[in-house]
Protein backbone atom coordinates (compact mmCIF):
# COMPACT_ATOMS: atom_id res chain seq x y z
CA UNK A 1 0.00 0.00 0.00
CA UNK A 2 1.45 3.65 -1.02
CA UNK A 3 1.16 6.10 2.04
CA UNK A 4 -1.13 7.93 0.57
CA UNK A 5 -3.61 4.35 0.39
CA UNK A 6 -2.45 3.94 4.33
CA UNK A 7 -3.78 7.70 5.13
CA UNK A 8 -7.18 7.36 3.62
CA UNK A 9 -7.92 4.10 4.60
CA UNK A 10 -6.96 5.11 8.30
CA UNK A 11 -8.39 8.14 8.12
CA UNK A 12 -11.85 7.72 6.09
CA UNK A 13 -12.73 3.89 4.88
CA UNK A 14 -11.53 2.13 8.41
CA UNK A 15 -12.16 5.17 10.29
CA UNK A 16 -12.04 4.51 14.28
CA UNK A 17 -14.89 5.75 15.31
CA UNK A 18 -18.04 5.12 12.69
CA UNK A 19 -15.89 2.04 11.42
CA UNK A 20 -14.55 0.78 14.07
CA UNK A 21 -16.78 2.37 17.05
CA UNK A 22 -13.68 2.67 19.01
CA UNK A 23 -12.76 5.52 21.13
CA UNK A 24 -16.12 6.63 21.90
CA UNK A 25 -15.71 7.44 25.90
CA UNK A 26 -13.55 10.50 24.70
CA UNK A 27 -15.69 11.43 21.83
CA UNK A 28 -18.73 11.75 24.29
CA UNK A 29 -16.89 13.64 27.58
CA UNK A 30 -14.79 16.16 25.55
CA UNK A 31 -16.66 17.32 22.82
CA UNK A 32 -19.06 20.19 24.07
CA UNK A 33 -16.39 22.72 23.18
CA UNK A 34 -14.34 23.48 19.77
CA UNK A 35 -11.20 23.80 21.11
CA UNK A 36 -11.18 21.21 23.85
CA UNK A 37 -12.13 18.81 20.93
CA UNK A 38 -9.14 20.03 18.11
CA UNK A 39 -7.00 19.58 21.60
CA UNK A 40 -7.64 16.56 22.68
CA UNK A 41 -7.80 15.46 18.70
CA UNK A 42 -4.53 16.93 18.34
CA UNK A 43 -3.21 14.96 21.33
CA UNK A 44 -4.40 11.68 20.22
CA UNK A 45 -2.98 11.93 16.71
CA UNK A 46 0.31 12.81 18.43
CA UNK A 47 0.46 9.93 20.60
CA UNK A 48 -0.80 8.00 18.00
CA UNK A 49 2.10 8.89 15.95
CA UNK A 50 4.73 8.55 17.74
CA UNK A 51 3.99 5.33 19.86
CA UNK A 52 2.95 3.80 16.06
CA UNK A 53 6.42 4.85 15.24
CA UNK A 54 8.15 3.54 18.41
CA UNK A 55 6.62 0.13 18.35
CA UNK A 56 6.65 -1.16 14.94
CA UNK A 57 10.66 0.45 15.41
CA UNK A 58 11.36 -2.16 18.16
CA UNK A 59 8.55 -4.93 17.01
CA UNK A 60 11.66 -6.91 15.62
CA UNK A 61 12.89 -7.35 19.21
CA UNK A 62 10.08 -7.11 21.00
CA UNK A 63 9.00 -11.01 22.93
CA UNK A 64 5.32 -11.61 21.93
CA UNK A 65 4.72 -12.42 24.76
CA UNK A 66 4.63 -9.35 26.77
CA UNK A 67 4.38 -7.00 23.48
CA UNK A 68 1.47 -5.68 25.32
CA UNK A 69 3.04 -4.40 28.44
CA UNK A 70 5.05 -2.85 25.86
CA UNK A 71 2.90 -1.43 23.92
CA UNK A 72 0.87 0.30 26.79
CA UNK A 73 4.37 1.64 28.32
CA UNK A 74 5.02 3.84 25.06
CA UNK A 75 1.44 4.85 24.69
CA UNK A 76 1.45 6.10 28.22
CA UNK A 77 4.55 7.56 28.07
CA UNK A 78 3.83 9.84 24.83
CA UNK A 79 0.47 10.59 26.58
CA UNK A 80 2.40 11.84 29.61
CA UNK A 81 4.51 14.23 27.80
CA UNK A 82 1.43 15.32 25.72
CA UNK A 83 -0.26 16.56 29.18
CA UNK A 84 3.38 17.89 30.79
CA UNK A 85 3.09 19.88 27.40
CA UNK A 86 -0.44 21.09 27.79
CA UNK A 87 -0.06 22.11 31.94
CA UNK A 88 3.09 23.63 31.50
CA UNK A 89 2.12 25.98 28.18
CA UNK A 90 -1.60 26.07 27.53
CA UNK A 91 -2.67 25.34 31.53
CA UNK A 92 -6.30 26.86 30.98
CA UNK A 93 -7.24 24.37 28.39
CA UNK A 94 -5.30 21.59 30.64
CA UNK A 95 -7.62 22.61 33.11
CA UNK A 96 -10.39 21.77 31.28
CA UNK A 97 -9.32 18.86 29.82
CA UNK A 98 -8.64 17.68 33.33
CA UNK A 99 -8.39 13.92 33.51
CA UNK A 100 -9.41 13.28 30.11
CA UNK A 101 -5.69 13.69 28.42
CA UNK A 102 -4.52 11.02 30.86
CA UNK A 103 -7.63 8.75 29.95
CA UNK A 104 -6.26 8.60 26.14
CA UNK A 105 -3.87 5.98 27.39
CA UNK A 106 -7.05 3.76 27.69
CA UNK A 107 -8.10 5.25 24.62
CA UNK A 108 -8.91 1.70 22.40
CA UNK A 109 -7.94 2.99 19.40
CA UNK A 110 -4.36 3.62 20.12
CA UNK A 111 -4.18 -0.02 21.70
CA UNK A 112 -6.28 -0.81 18.59
CA UNK A 113 -3.17 0.42 16.06
CA UNK A 114 -0.68 -0.43 17.77
CA UNK A 115 -2.30 -3.85 17.75
CA UNK A 116 -3.49 -4.36 14.36
CA UNK A 117 -1.08 -2.23 12.28
CA UNK A 118 2.40 -1.05 14.44
CA UNK A 119 3.13 -4.02 15.31
CA UNK A 120 3.50 -5.47 11.81
CA UNK A 121 4.37 -3.02 9.87
CA UNK A 122 7.54 -0.58 8.57
CA UNK A 123 7.76 2.35 10.90
CA UNK A 124 7.31 4.70 8.66
CA UNK A 125 3.90 3.43 7.79
CA UNK A 126 2.96 3.06 11.42
CA UNK A 127 3.85 6.75 12.27
CA UNK A 128 1.51 7.82 8.85
CA UNK A 129 -1.61 5.30 9.86
CA UNK A 130 -1.46 7.28 13.17
CA UNK A 131 -1.50 10.42 12.03
CA UNK A 132 -4.56 9.18 9.76
CA UNK A 133 -6.25 7.52 12.41
CA UNK A 134 -5.51 11.05 14.46
CA UNK A 135 -7.06 12.90 11.49
CA UNK A 136 -10.05 10.49 11.25
CA UNK A 137 -10.68 10.68 15.51
CA UNK A 138 -9.94 15.07 15.34
CA UNK A 139 -12.29 15.09 12.76
CA UNK A 140 -15.22 13.14 14.07
CA UNK A 141 -14.40 15.30 17.42
CA UNK A 142 -14.72 18.47 15.86
CA UNK A 143 -18.13 17.67 13.63
CA UNK A 144 -19.74 16.89 17.05
CA UNK A 145 -18.02 19.82 18.85
CA UNK A 146 -19.26 22.13 16.34
CA UNK A 147 -22.68 21.43 16.95
CA UNK A 148 -22.63 20.86 20.50
CA UNK A 149 -21.00 24.19 20.85
CA UNK A 150 -23.44 26.21 18.42
CA UNK A 151 -26.66 25.03 19.85
CA UNK A 152 -24.99 24.57 23.79
CA UNK A 153 -23.34 28.17 24.00
CA UNK A 154 -24.25 30.16 20.68
CA UNK A 155 -20.40 29.76 20.17
CA UNK A 156 -17.36 28.48 17.71
CA UNK A 157 -14.08 28.66 19.29
CA UNK A 158 -15.44 30.88 22.09
CA UNK A 159 -16.36 33.51 19.41
CA UNK A 160 -19.96 34.68 20.72
CA UNK A 161 -22.34 34.02 16.59
CA UNK A 162 -25.49 33.80 17.55
CA UNK A 163 -27.29 37.14 19.32
CA UNK A 164 -29.04 37.50 22.57
CA UNK A 165 -32.20 35.74 20.92
CA UNK A 166 -31.10 32.55 20.83
CA UNK A 167 -31.37 30.56 24.31
CA UNK A 168 -29.21 28.13 24.74
CA UNK A 169 -30.14 24.06 24.42
CA UNK A 170 -28.65 22.84 28.09
CA UNK A 171 -28.82 18.91 26.42
CA UNK A 172 -26.37 20.33 24.18
CA UNK A 173 -23.77 20.79 27.15
CA UNK A 174 -24.81 17.30 28.61
CA UNK A 175 -22.85 14.19 27.37
CA UNK A 176 -26.25 13.07 25.79
CA UNK A 177 -26.52 14.89 23.44
CA UNK A 178 -23.13 13.27 22.22
CA UNK A 179 -24.77 10.11 22.09
CA UNK A 180 -27.52 11.28 19.98
CA UNK A 181 -25.44 13.41 17.17
CA UNK A 182 -22.67 10.50 17.11
CA UNK A 183 -25.30 8.10 16.12
CA UNK A 184 -26.87 10.11 14.13
CA UNK A 185 -23.34 10.44 12.35
CA UNK A 186 -22.78 7.04 11.81
CA UNK A 187 -26.50 6.30 10.54
CA UNK A 188 -25.55 9.09 7.80
CA UNK A 189 -22.04 7.75 7.09
CA UNK A 190 -23.20 4.11 6.82
CA UNK A 191 -26.24 4.97 4.67
CA UNK A 192 -24.27 7.24 2.26
CA UNK A 193 -21.08 5.84 2.13
CA UNK A 194 -20.90 2.14 3.21
CA UNK A 195 -22.83 -0.40 0.79
CA UNK A 196 -24.60 -2.99 3.49
CA UNK A 197 -23.67 -6.53 3.69
CA UNK A 198 -25.36 -9.33 2.53
CA UNK A 199 -27.68 -7.89 -0.48
CA UNK B 1 21.68 -30.77 25.12
CA UNK B 2 22.31 -27.97 22.97
CA UNK B 3 21.93 -24.29 24.34
CA UNK B 4 18.40 -22.39 23.44
CA UNK B 5 19.17 -19.31 21.70
CA UNK B 6 19.07 -16.36 24.08
CA UNK B 7 15.99 -14.80 22.67
CA UNK B 8 14.24 -17.77 23.30
CA UNK B 9 14.69 -17.71 26.84
CA UNK B 10 12.76 -17.27 30.19
CA UNK B 11 14.91 -13.94 31.20
CA UNK B 12 14.82 -12.33 27.63
CA UNK B 13 11.29 -10.62 28.36
CA UNK B 14 12.33 -9.48 31.53
CA UNK B 15 15.12 -7.82 30.70
CA UNK B 16 13.97 -6.31 27.24
CA UNK B 17 11.12 -5.10 29.45
CA UNK B 18 13.64 -3.84 32.05
CA UNK B 19 15.35 -1.62 29.46
CA UNK B 20 12.60 -0.36 27.51
CA UNK B 21 10.99 0.63 31.04
CA UNK B 22 14.22 2.54 32.14
CA UNK B 23 14.52 4.81 28.67
CA UNK B 24 10.58 5.75 29.31
CA UNK B 25 10.82 6.18 32.65
CA UNK B 26 14.64 7.94 32.24
CA UNK B 27 12.63 10.16 29.31
CA UNK B 28 9.46 11.61 30.98
CA UNK B 29 11.57 11.83 34.02
CA UNK B 30 13.82 14.18 32.43
CA UNK B 31 10.54 15.94 30.58
CA UNK B 32 8.82 16.46 34.04
CA UNK B 33 12.21 17.64 35.51
CA UNK B 34 12.75 20.62 32.48
CA UNK B 35 8.97 21.63 32.70
CA UNK B 36 8.19 21.38 36.74
CA UNK B 37 9.40 25.19 36.85
CA UNK B 38 7.19 26.42 34.72
CA UNK B 39 4.36 24.30 35.56
CA UNK B 40 5.03 25.65 39.43
CA UNK B 41 5.60 29.23 38.37
CA UNK B 42 2.30 29.22 36.45
CA UNK B 43 0.29 27.70 39.38
CA UNK B 44 1.66 29.99 41.50
CA UNK B 45 0.69 32.98 39.11
CA UNK B 46 -2.72 32.01 38.94
CA UNK B 47 -3.54 31.38 42.32
CA UNK B 48 -1.74 34.87 43.34
CA UNK B 49 -3.82 36.54 40.44
CA UNK B 50 -7.38 35.53 41.96
CA UNK B 51 -6.70 36.57 45.68
CA UNK B 52 -5.22 39.71 43.67
CA UNK B 53 -8.81 40.34 42.20
CA UNK B 54 -10.76 39.68 44.76
CA UNK B 55 -8.92 42.94 46.51
CA UNK B 56 -9.04 44.94 42.75
CA UNK B 57 -11.76 46.90 43.08
CA UNK B 58 -10.95 48.31 46.71
CA UNK B 59 -7.68 48.90 45.57
CA UNK B 60 -8.06 50.47 42.95
CA UNK B 61 -10.75 52.70 44.75
CA UNK B 62 -7.75 53.35 47.12
CA UNK B 63 -5.11 54.41 44.70
CA UNK B 64 -7.71 56.17 41.99
CA UNK B 65 -6.91 53.92 39.09
CA UNK B 66 -9.01 51.11 37.32
CA UNK B 67 -9.39 47.66 38.95
CA UNK B 68 -7.71 46.76 35.56
CA UNK B 69 -4.69 48.33 35.98
CA UNK B 70 -4.08 47.03 39.83
CA UNK B 71 -4.28 43.31 37.59
CA UNK B 72 -2.03 44.70 35.15
CA UNK B 73 0.16 45.45 37.56
CA UNK B 74 0.99 42.33 38.39
CA UNK B 75 3.50 41.12 40.26
CA UNK B 76 4.27 44.43 41.84
CA UNK B 77 0.91 45.34 43.23
CA UNK B 78 0.63 41.95 44.18
CA UNK B 79 3.63 41.90 46.38
CA UNK B 80 2.92 45.40 47.71
CA UNK B 81 -1.15 44.67 48.82
CA UNK B 82 -0.84 41.21 49.54
CA UNK B 83 0.58 39.10 52.12
CA UNK B 84 0.38 35.84 53.62
CA UNK B 85 -0.61 36.20 57.32
CA UNK B 86 -2.17 33.92 60.21
CA UNK B 87 -5.23 34.21 62.35
CA UNK B 88 -5.45 32.45 65.07
CA UNK B 89 -6.73 29.50 65.93
CA UNK B 90 -8.20 29.28 62.10
CA UNK B 91 -6.64 26.55 60.39
CA UNK B 92 -6.71 27.80 56.86
CA UNK B 93 -4.09 28.90 54.30
CA UNK B 94 -4.80 33.07 55.38
CA UNK B 95 -4.17 36.34 53.12
CA UNK B 96 -4.25 39.79 53.80
CA UNK B 97 -4.51 42.82 51.79
CA UNK B 98 -3.60 45.47 53.32
CA UNK B 99 -3.49 49.28 51.99
CA UNK B 100 -1.09 51.92 53.44
CA UNK B 101 -1.64 50.81 56.85
CA UNK B 102 -4.92 50.08 56.74
CA UNK B 103 -5.91 46.32 56.59
CA UNK B 104 -8.79 46.04 53.74
CA UNK B 105 -9.86 41.95 54.61
CA UNK B 106 -8.94 38.75 54.62
CA UNK B 107 -8.79 35.83 52.30
CA UNK B 108 -8.85 32.19 52.76
CA UNK B 109 -8.24 29.26 51.29
CA UNK B 110 -11.53 27.11 51.42
CA UNK B 111 -13.04 23.84 50.24
CA UNK B 112 -15.91 21.82 49.96
CA UNK B 113 -17.93 19.06 48.35
CA UNK B 114 -19.23 19.47 44.59
CA UNK B 115 -21.32 17.16 42.20
CA UNK B 116 -18.30 15.24 41.03
CA UNK B 117 -15.43 16.31 42.92
CA UNK B 118 -13.94 18.50 45.24
CA UNK B 119 -14.28 21.61 45.17
CA UNK B 120 -11.36 24.75 46.48
CA UNK B 121 -12.14 28.59 46.43
CA UNK B 122 -10.68 31.42 47.49
CA UNK B 123 -13.06 33.25 50.07
CA UNK B 124 -12.36 37.32 50.52
CA UNK B 125 -13.90 38.61 54.28
CA UNK B 126 -14.16 42.16 55.85
CA UNK B 127 -11.38 42.74 58.33
CA UNK B 128 -14.24 42.25 61.23
CA UNK B 129 -15.08 38.83 58.85
CA UNK B 130 -18.64 39.74 58.94
CA UNK B 131 -19.01 40.47 55.04
CA UNK B 132 -18.01 38.54 52.06
CA UNK B 133 -16.27 40.62 49.56
CA UNK B 134 -15.97 38.32 47.04
CA UNK B 135 -15.56 34.44 45.75
CA UNK B 136 -13.35 33.04 43.22
CA UNK B 137 -13.81 28.94 42.80
CA UNK B 138 -9.89 28.06 41.59
CA UNK B 139 -10.32 24.02 41.18
CA UNK B 140 -13.50 22.36 40.53
CA UNK B 141 -14.82 19.38 38.68
CA UNK B 142 -18.22 20.43 37.86
CA UNK B 143 -19.63 20.08 34.44
CA UNK B 144 -18.57 21.80 31.82
CA UNK B 145 -21.37 24.28 30.68
CA UNK B 146 -23.52 23.74 33.87
CA UNK B 147 -21.85 23.38 37.41
CA UNK B 148 -18.70 25.04 36.04
CA UNK B 149 -20.96 27.89 35.26
CA UNK B 150 -19.81 28.93 38.95
CA UNK B 151 -16.58 30.73 37.56
CA UNK B 152 -19.27 33.15 36.21
CA UNK B 153 -19.10 36.45 36.57
CA UNK B 154 -22.66 37.25 37.63
CA UNK B 155 -23.08 34.46 40.05
CA UNK B 156 -19.60 35.50 41.90
CA UNK B 157 -20.61 38.93 41.95
CA UNK B 158 -24.03 38.04 44.09
CA UNK B 159 -21.00 37.27 46.61
CA UNK B 160 -19.86 40.59 46.44
CA UNK B 161 -19.82 43.18 49.58
CA UNK B 162 -22.62 40.21 50.80
CA UNK B 163 -22.96 40.73 54.48
CA UNK B 164 -22.79 37.05 55.57
CA UNK B 165 -22.20 36.99 59.67
CA UNK B 166 -25.29 38.59 61.82
CA UNK B 167 -23.00 39.54 64.54
CA UNK B 168 -25.67 39.15 67.29
CA UNK B 169 -26.78 36.21 66.87
CA UNK B 170 -22.89 35.25 65.90
CA UNK B 171 -24.09 32.99 63.04
CA UNK B 172 -23.93 32.90 59.34
CA UNK B 173 -26.49 34.06 57.54
CA UNK B 174 -29.58 31.33 55.94
CA UNK B 175 -28.87 31.93 52.38
CA UNK B 176 -31.95 31.34 49.91
CA UNK B 177 -31.93 30.17 46.85
CA UNK B 178 -33.99 31.26 43.68
CA UNK B 179 -34.01 30.66 39.72
CA UNK B 180 -31.69 32.09 37.76
CA UNK B 181 -33.69 34.39 35.79
CA UNK B 182 -35.69 36.12 38.92
CA UNK B 183 -33.53 38.74 40.35
CA UNK B 184 -32.98 39.14 44.33
CA UNK B 185 -35.18 41.13 46.82
CA UNK B 186 -32.74 40.27 49.49
CA UNK B 187 -29.10 39.83 50.00
CA UNK B 188 -29.30 36.59 51.07
CA UNK B 189 -31.05 35.46 48.02
CA UNK B 190 -28.73 33.87 45.25
CA UNK B 191 -29.56 33.00 42.03
CA UNK B 192 -28.83 29.60 41.47
CA UNK B 193 -27.20 28.22 38.04
CA UNK B 194 -30.24 26.46 35.99
CA UNK B 195 -29.26 22.92 35.51
CA UNK B 196 -27.27 22.95 38.47
CA UNK B 197 -29.19 22.81 41.81
CA UNK B 198 -26.60 20.51 43.19
CA UNK B 199 -23.51 22.47 42.64
CA UNK B 200 -24.86 25.68 43.39
CA UNK B 201 -26.23 24.08 46.86
CA UNK B 202 -22.66 23.19 47.03
CA UNK B 203 -21.00 26.18 46.84
CA UNK B 204 -23.62 27.90 49.54
CA UNK B 205 -23.24 24.87 52.00
CA UNK B 206 -19.21 24.97 51.16
CA UNK B 207 -19.38 28.75 52.07
CA UNK B 208 -21.93 28.74 55.10
CA UNK B 209 -19.64 26.02 56.35
CA UNK B 210 -16.46 27.53 56.07
CA UNK B 211 -16.78 31.48 56.92
CA UNK B 212 -19.00 29.81 60.31
CA UNK B 213 -16.03 28.16 61.21
CA UNK B 214 -13.38 30.47 60.28
CA UNK B 215 -15.68 33.21 62.35
CA UNK B 216 -15.88 31.06 65.02
CA UNK B 217 -12.36 29.80 65.21
CA UNK B 218 -11.29 33.35 65.08
CA UNK B 219 -13.40 34.78 67.90
CA UNK B 220 -12.20 31.90 70.24
CA UNK B 221 -8.35 32.41 69.05
CA UNK B 222 -8.66 36.08 69.69
CA UNK B 223 -6.93 37.07 73.21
Amino acid sequence: MSKKEIFITSAFTENSIWRQILGICSTLAVTNLMLNSLIMGLGVTFSLALSGFTISLIREWTPRTVRMMVQTLIIAAYVIIVDIFLKANLPSISKQLGPYVGLIITNCILMGRAEAFASQNAPFDSLIDGIGAGFGYTLVLVMIGFIRELFGFGSIFGVKLLGSWWINWSIMVMAPSAFFLLAMLIWIINVKFYKPKGR
Amino acid sequence: MKDKPFRETLSYPVIFMLIVCIIFVGILAVMYRISEPRIEAQQKDSYQKLILELFSTELAQKSNVPPLAIMAGYPETYNSFIRETKLPGVERRTFCAVYGDSLLGYCFDIGGKGLWGSMRALVALSPDLTTMKGLNVYSQEETPGLGARIDEQWFRDQFQNLPVVIPAESQVLKFELIPEGKSAETPNQIRQITGATITTNSVVKMLTDEINYIYQAAKKGQP
